[in-house]
């Protein structure tokens, strides 16, 4: 099958308007690329710390982001319980939810201190909470407010 | 016939606009249409990556190597000479090794991945028929980073050519490329790659050493030469949009059917050897032009690309005649094609999950090495996708989906 640069240009086209048309799933990613800029701007660290802080703050991310991810793919649907039971097992989770969050937390500002010391690591967490505030913001003059 | 060849096109581009929009509509309702399953962290730095390539040379006259049309036999029962390749590859992890040293200071890691290609080429030769030239390969890479500052890449790819067009009696050929290499970066702006390759890239066999430098961050404007594979200069245009100016051989060696006779024994009365029922294509050309890569998510790009392809040359080599040969293939005919213009347009497609290595620059020096050394030595690069370009100014617009990893209900 002999193709033209007219059949090229077409392919071209399609892709270019579907990926531009349902390129959304990318937004999560920019702010997360957002946050990652917004806090090495504010903790101003030195090449080698750089070099040892990212790959773990990565993990510690990545934790956090899948343990919530397998709570609310468990419970975004659900809108009530059928049972006393369904209600109690989802405060349980969600009681679980944050201890694990909170375990994280406290094994990964350890190990953030000794890569960072308590200044920066206490600075990160400013950061972090920083950053929250202003994609609130945003999220706010969406109309989204809650 | 024509009109058969208009529908299946049609077909393919729909089914193309089908599938890419219901994966991305996929995507942005996942969390509403999936059932409930236990969601596990990702065990891999790469992701699947399916990439697809096709490019076109349009009709040019081959000259000799000096620059004169070439009248010789060969020259005449060839003609003009075009060319057309389309190739897909992949890569996919197989083992990745995560380590921390006991104080968390530094992570290295082991990543071994299976790769494979499907590669197409169609050299058009007026004065003949038609020939499809076939690359099977698959093989295996390895890459480990220290944590610190350097990276050890391993890669091994046996390919099959065969001349798989119908009425061929090629039964291939099995060839090896592969590449060793050591990766050392310093800081983040500045790295060198020291290695040796073997390559068919530029029409023979041929093992060479491959020095590499780059000066700038692979996230930003950066200037790369990595020698035999490219030399680019690479400008990140926001997020989305990403532009390289490069120059980079491409080429091979394929297995080619003697059914026009190309290869005729009455003329080479010395070497004492029956006519080739296969012969050797070689092919090289230099592509210096720009690419843009356009990346919309994490799980697609695309990226087009033109410009000028100079330095062309083909040879052909008798089979038998090189039977005993290790080093560089013997040629029974050369010409240089005058140099034209190229197209080349590509789509990359990267399923399942990964770990993030957001700023770990040394993960970044890994996806590069990664990408620089295709599948199949095709120099088919599939971009740095996955390298996240530093953003300064938040989205416009933000829905719930896209901040809920980052904001709990009590933030509200």
């Amino acid at each position: 099958m002999k193709f033209s640069i007219r059949h090229i240009l077409v392919v071209v086209m399609v892709v270019f308007t579907t990926s531009v048309s349902f390129a959304q799933p990318g937004k999560a990613d920019k702010v997360e690329a957002l946050k990652v800029s917004f806090i090495t701007e504010k903790i101003n660290l030195t090449p080698q710390e750089a070099q040892n802080f990212w790959p773990l703050y990565n993990e510690y991310n990545d934790k956090i982001k899948f343990t919530r991810k397998a709570f609310r793919q468990q419970y975004a649907n659900v809108n009530d319980f059928k049972s006393d039971k369904e209600a109690d097992d989802y405060l349980a989770a969600e009681l679980k939810l944050r201890q694990t969050e909170v375990d994280l937390q406290k094994e990964y500002f350890d190990k953030f201190k000794k890569i960072l010391g308590s200044k920066k690591t206490g600075l990160l967490r400013k950061a972090e909470e920083e950053f929250k505030k202003e994609v609130l913001k945003i999220f706010k003059g969406n109309g989204n407010d809650s | 016939m024509n009109n058969r060849r208009q529908l299946i096109f049609c077909l393919v581009v729909l089914g193309l606009y089908l599938g890419l929009s219901s994966s991305f509509y996929a995507q942005s309702d996942s969390t509403a249409a999936k059932k409930v399953k236990k969601v596990k962290e990702p065990k891999h730095f790469f992701n699947h990556t399916i990439f697809l390539d096709s490019y076109y040379k349009p009709p040019a006259d081959l000259m000799k190597p000096n620059g004169k049309l070439d009248t010789g036999r060969i020259a005449k029962q060839l003609g003009q000479y075009s060319i057309q390749q389309s190739c897909i590859s992949f890569y996919s992890p197989l083992v990745t090794i995560n380590n921390y040293n006991r104080d968390s200071s530094v992570n290295s890691n082991f990543h071994l991945l299976l790769a494979g290609t499907a590669y197409y080429l169609q050299p058009r030769f007026s004065g003949i028929s038609e020939h499809t030239l076939a690359k099977y390969g698959m093989g295996i890479r390895a890459i480990y980073n220290t944590g610190k500052r350097s990276i050890f890449f391993i890669e091994s790819t046996p390919f099959l050519t065969q001349d798989i067009t119908p009425g061929s009696s090629d039964k291939g050929s099995w060839r090896m490329s592969g590449t060793l290499l050591w990766s050392y970066s310093p800081g983040p702006r500045f790295n060198f790659r020291l290695g040796a390759t073997k390559s068919f890239l530029w029409g023979n066999r041929w093992y060479l050493p491959f020095i590499g430098v780059r000066f700038g961050r692979l996230d930003r404007l950066n200037f790369s030469v990595q020698f035999p594979r490219n030399i680019s200069l690479n400008l990140p245009l926001g997020n989305v949009f990403r532009l390289s100016l490069y120059s980079k051989p491409q080429g091979g060696v394929f297995s080619f059917s003697n059914r026009d006779t190309v290869y005729d024994n009455r003329y080479y009365k010395n070497t004492n050897i029956s006519n080739d029922q296969v012969i050797h294509f070689g092919r090289y050309e230099l592509l210096t032009g720009f690419r843009m890569d356009v990346v919309p998510c994490r799980w697609f790009n695309f990226y087009l690309s033109t410009g000028f392809s100079t330095k062309n040359g083909i040879t052909f080599y008798s089979n038998s005649f090189n039977k005993n040969n290790k080093g560089r293939y013997g040629d029974f005919y050369a010409a240089a094609p005058k140099n034209s213009v190229f197209v080349n347009f590509g789509l990359v497609f990267r399923i399942g999950r990964s770990k993030s290595y957001y700023n770990n620059t040394n993960m970044y020096d890994v996806v590069d090495l990664n990408n620089s050394v295709d599948p199949g030595d095709n120099n088919i690069n599939p971009g740095n996708g996955t390298i996240t370009i530093p953003k300064k100014k938040l989205p416009k617009s933000l829905k719930p989906s896209e901040i809920q990893d980052l904001i709990d209900a009590n933030d509200f």
